[in-house]
């Protein structure tokens, strides 16, 4: 229990002192999260809506594999990025591996199938008349498709919410991407990991008390963003 | 509620969209500008990526050495901490250019397999063999750290090991080997994770296990495990750097890899290796021992597999 | 109104030629023909299931027929025209689908879809939210209106793209009394002032009777019968159509004679006297009466009964309040039972259980072969209207 007090006062004690390498952790691995949720949007919500409203063969076959993605282990995915910005890999000429853009890659690509079905629930979810009633007023395809997302807006910040805290709380695919490296690529969860290995445990909760205190800020943003939509009933 | 004047909220999923992407865009900036500011030496030349042992890493070694490094040469060092094992196989696969290794027979087969152009010794510390007070195997008293583990198996106390190829790990299976055993059964348990957590492990089973002195120390109070075996000369923990071979992958970082090895070896650095962790644990993690100069290994271990280049 | 229009001759608002729509294998909606004239409205009629609401998804582009074509102000509906067609339509759902943003971004949304700005669109929606009675909204979400304030605002909205045909499905449903009673006479002066085409969509006929310009009635995916409604509720084409229309009084009947241009029709005992709307030759002996209620007429037994009139004695079977005066079930012999809707009148005695006579002219009843072709389906003297 002592770890745990002294952990949560660690935490305050970097946060508030200003220490500048927490600093540096914090703001990469938002910097790397946001960036990548955002990303997983930009792919997410397309795929997700077009599941949703376009009928085609091999769609439950499309639709299966987005679900299955949404469970997809961070560490396997890390693989999978690695084995692509290996040097000798295909992509390594690009020389990411080991670079936040790694990092960003990964997490995009965990999140991107999450925000995909969770868009596809989301608009599916929507009364179907919905989309009737936009086309017999005169909106064209892409006007449809966006106000129907409009129309989903509260379970897609739901997605997001999803896909940001999927990605922030991962450290396996950060780790074999990222490498760990200190002003580099060192995010909250690989430090964290790195200091139980180190025995430094008060440091270890104090990362893990910073950690909890940026996915809840961000959550509670957008949380706040959705709840505030909400006609008062 | 009706009484209640809403005013419909005016930013709507457009706007928060909008808004999240420049929020990321924002995010991206020190990055496009941080890569555009990448002169020296050349672009692209300039990071080196380390392959290193995890204890390295979690002793705290590197991160007093790197920034060190990258003032004095200009490169931009990037360690990547694995267990010896898979700092050797990066090495092999041409992802890493220059490899901090403890694991003498696993370096010896990549360097005699030619993967590697330069093997050098930089320092070692020692292994010790800690356990529970309470001591079940009665091991303190061994003469040797292969009798203790003898002790150890024919107690069948309870031992933790890593289990993942890490130097640690490779010193293990040798204490065994010469032992003559083959561990396994209920009482041998792989941890499967790094030294500060399979010595956690240890203590919450009260059982033996083998580690770094570094790590041991780092861990403090928190441990009721007590140093049961130590200074034998089977428990010597060495470190080579190792250039990997810049003829089998053209994507190799050659200079960079030499000047990290010849950096590794400099008076000054060795200094700073011996004083390290001394303001923290009263004494030193690591002995300094650049090309053996300590005179720790026996004569068949020190020879460098290559002529170090002047 | 539709004289003006005639004399510039604009095209049909809607033109249904040949469409089938079928379902699983099934045809759900059969009609050969349809037009709606500009200015027009057309109120269809039926029960549920019918067909009425395919129809109108036809009629708004949302469902392409299976067979057939549509035409909207005399343009063929087709792949490449139907976007830019829909344009000229608009369609109220059942429930108001107001979509989740502010009232005047709704009433608006169909404006900014054709590429209207802002401030125009906003303009002009609110024009028509005032006209509606709700221009005090504009700010709220609509998503928290009353059902009467959101069907307003939906009527706004579909009104502000100024179609040329207006597709309502059951535009008063779930609306209490007192606003249906507004809102009716409401939307029948826009549609008049603005010279809006419209089809209108519901089951209750009383409704659709005070609405229309024309009936229709739509039966299991066809078109039973259409035509002036004052035509279609004197004329049932059918027992069906005259019972979906409300008729109280749909009496199977057996014709047993004639008297010059009369029927003599035997109503289970009863001897009663109809004017047929053809020569009362050639009738075969299967008949349904079709009488209102309020053409029947009921008294004590000892009062006067207007000469020529049929007069049926029975007894009150059951004696019911309505806003406009007292109805009256009057069981005669032989099982039939005639419905009177009395206006508020010296009734005192006429108690249940009470001996009555039951009367009507016999042109306030309407005889229905029942070796029409199809019972149930397009017979009738009304039938579509082929061009």
């Amino acid at each position: 229990m002592n770890d745990l007090w002294d952990g949560l006062r660690e935490a305050i004690r970097l946060l508030l002192g200003g220490d500048r390498e927490v600093w540096e952790i914090v703001l990469l691995s938002l910097r790397v999260s946001l960036t990548a949720t955002g990303i997983s949007l930009l792919l997410g919500v397309p795929i997700g809506a077009a599941l949703a409203l376009v009928r085609f063969r091999g769609r439950a076959l499309v639709v299966g594999l987005v679900h299955t993605g949404m469970g997809l282990p961070p560490v396997s995915v890390g693989v999978l990025v690695s084995l692509l910005l290996w040097r000798n890999g295909p992509l390594g000429a690009l020389r990411l591996l080991y670079t936040p853009t790694a990092m960003t890659i990964a997490q995009a690509a965990i999140a991107t199938p999450i925000v995909a079905g969770l868009t596809l629930a989301a608009v599916q979810g929507l009364d179907p008349r919905l989309r009737l009633q936009l086309v017999s007023l005169g909106a064209s395809p892409a006007q449809t498709v966006w106000w129907l997302l409009r129309e989903a807006r509260l379970p897609l910040i739901a997605a997001v919410v999803a896909g940001f805290g999927a990605v922030i709380s991962e450290v396996g695919a950060a780790i074999m991407v990222g490498g760990n490296i200190k002003g580099e690529t060192r995010v909250l969860t690989t430090a964290t990991v790195l200091e139980v290995g180190r025995g430094n445990f008060t440091t270890a909760v104090a990362l893990s008390v910073v950690l909890l205190l940026l996915a809840y800020s961000v959550t509670l943003a957008l949380t706040l963003l959705q709840q505030r939509r909400r006609p008062g009933s | 509620m009706s009484t209640i004047t809403r005013r419909a909220p005016t930013p709507h999923a457009g706007f928060v969209l909008v808004a999240a992407m420049i929020w990321a865009a924002s995010l991206l900036a020190p990055v496009v500008s941080a890569a555009a500011q990448q002169a020296t030496p050349t672009a692209g030349a300039r990071d080196v990526i380390l392959a290193t042992t995890t204890s390295t890493q979690d002793s705290g070694l590197l991160d007093a050495l790197v920034p060190l490094f990258n003032e004095q040469t200009g490169y931009a060092l990037k360690p990547i901490a694995v267990g010896s094992g898979a700092a050797l196989d990066l090495g092999e696969r041409g992802e890493a250019d220059v490899l901090l290794a403890h694991s003498p027979a696993a370096e010896q087969a990549f360097m005699d397999a030619g993967f590697g152009a330069e093997r050098r010794t930089v320092m070692y510390n020692d292994f010790v063999v800690v356990g529970p007070e309470a001591d079940p195997a009665g091991i303190a008293d061994a003469p040797s750290a292969v009798e203790a583990m003898t002790r150890i198996a024919d107690a069948e106390a309870a031992f933790v090991s890593r289990g993942d190829d890490s130097g640690t790990h490779q010193l293990e299976l040798g204490l065994w080997e010469d032992a003559g055993i083959t561990p396994g059964g209920g009482w041998y348990v792989e941890s499967g994770t790094g030294m500060g957590d399979t010595l956690n492990i240890a203590n919450a089973r009260d059982g033996y296990t083998v580690t770094d002195r570094g790590t041991y120390l780092s861990l403090g109070d928190r441990l009721d495990l007590e140093v049961l075996v130590e200074g034998d000369p089977s428990l010597l923990n060495v470190y080579h750097v190792i250039t990997v071979d810049p003829e089998r992958y053209d994507t190799i970082n050659a200079a960079g890899g030499q000047a990290f090895l010849d950096f590794l070896l400099e008076p000054a650095t060795q200094e700073v290796i011996g004083e390290f962790g001394v303001d923290r644990f009263g004494e030193p993690l690591f002995t300094p021992c650049a090309d053996n100069a300590c005179g720790v290994l026996p004569s068949t271990q020190a020879t460098p597999a290559a002529t170090p280049a002047a | 109104m539709s004289d003006a229009a005639k004399s510039t001759t604009p095209p049909p608002a809607l033109l249904l030629r040949g469409v089938v729509v079928r379902r699983d294998g099934r045809v759900t909606l059969d009609v050969p023909a349809l037009t709606v004239e500009a200015g027009e409205t057309l109120t269809l009629v039926g029960p549920n299931g019918a067909g009425k609401s395919t129809l109108l998804l036809v009629a708004a582009l949302l469902r392409r027929p299976d067979a057939g074509d549509v035409r909207i102000a005399g343009s063929l509906a087709t792949r490449r025209t139907e976007r830019a067609l829909r344009r000229r339509v608009a369609l109220v759902w059942q429930d108001p689908l107001l979509f989740s943003t502010g009232v005047l971004a709704n009433a608006a949304s169909g404006l900014r879809f054709r590429g209207v700005g802002r401030r125009e669109a906003e303009r002009r929606a609110m024009a028509w939210l005032e006209r509606f009675g709700v221009g005090a909204l504009g700010e709220r979400p609509a998503r928290g209106l009353s059902g009467g304030e959101a069907r307003r605002v939906a009527l706004a909205r579909a009104f502000a793209v100024e179609p040329d045909l207006l597709l309502l499905d059951e535009p008063f449903a779930a609306l209490d009394a007192p606003s249906r009673a507004e809102l009716g006479p409401e939307l029948a002066a826009h549609l008049r002032v603005t010279g809006t085409a419209a089809v209108l969509v519901g089951h209750d006929p009383a409704e659709a009777l005070a609405l229309g310009d024309r009936l229709g009635v739509v039966l299991a995916g066809r078109l039973a019968q259409i035509g002036p409604p004052a035509g279609v509720l004197a004329r049932p084409a059918s027992a069906a159509v005259a019972r979906l229309l409300g008729i109280a009084n749909v009496l199977p009947g057996r014709v047993v004679g004639t008297e010059g241009p009369l029927l003599v029709v035997d109503l289970g005992g009863s001897t009663v006297r109809v004017r047929p709307p053809e020569p009362a030759a050639g009738w075969e002996a299967g008949v349904t009466l079709a009488v209102g209620a309020a053409r029947v007429a009921a008294s004590a037994p000892e009062r006067p009964i207007p000469a020529g009139w049929n007069a049926l004695a029975g007894v009150v079977a059951n004696r019911a309040l309505t806003p406009d005066g007292v109805r009256l079930t009057v069981a005669l012999p032989g099982g039939v039972r005639l419905v009177a809707a009395l206006a508020d009148s010296p009734t005192g005695s006429l108690t249940v259980g009470a001996p009555v006579v039951a009367a009507f002219p016999p042109e306030a009843a309407h005889p229905i072969r029942n070796d029409a072709p199809r019972p149930a389906g397009d017979g009738g003297t009304q039938a579509i209207p082929r061009r």
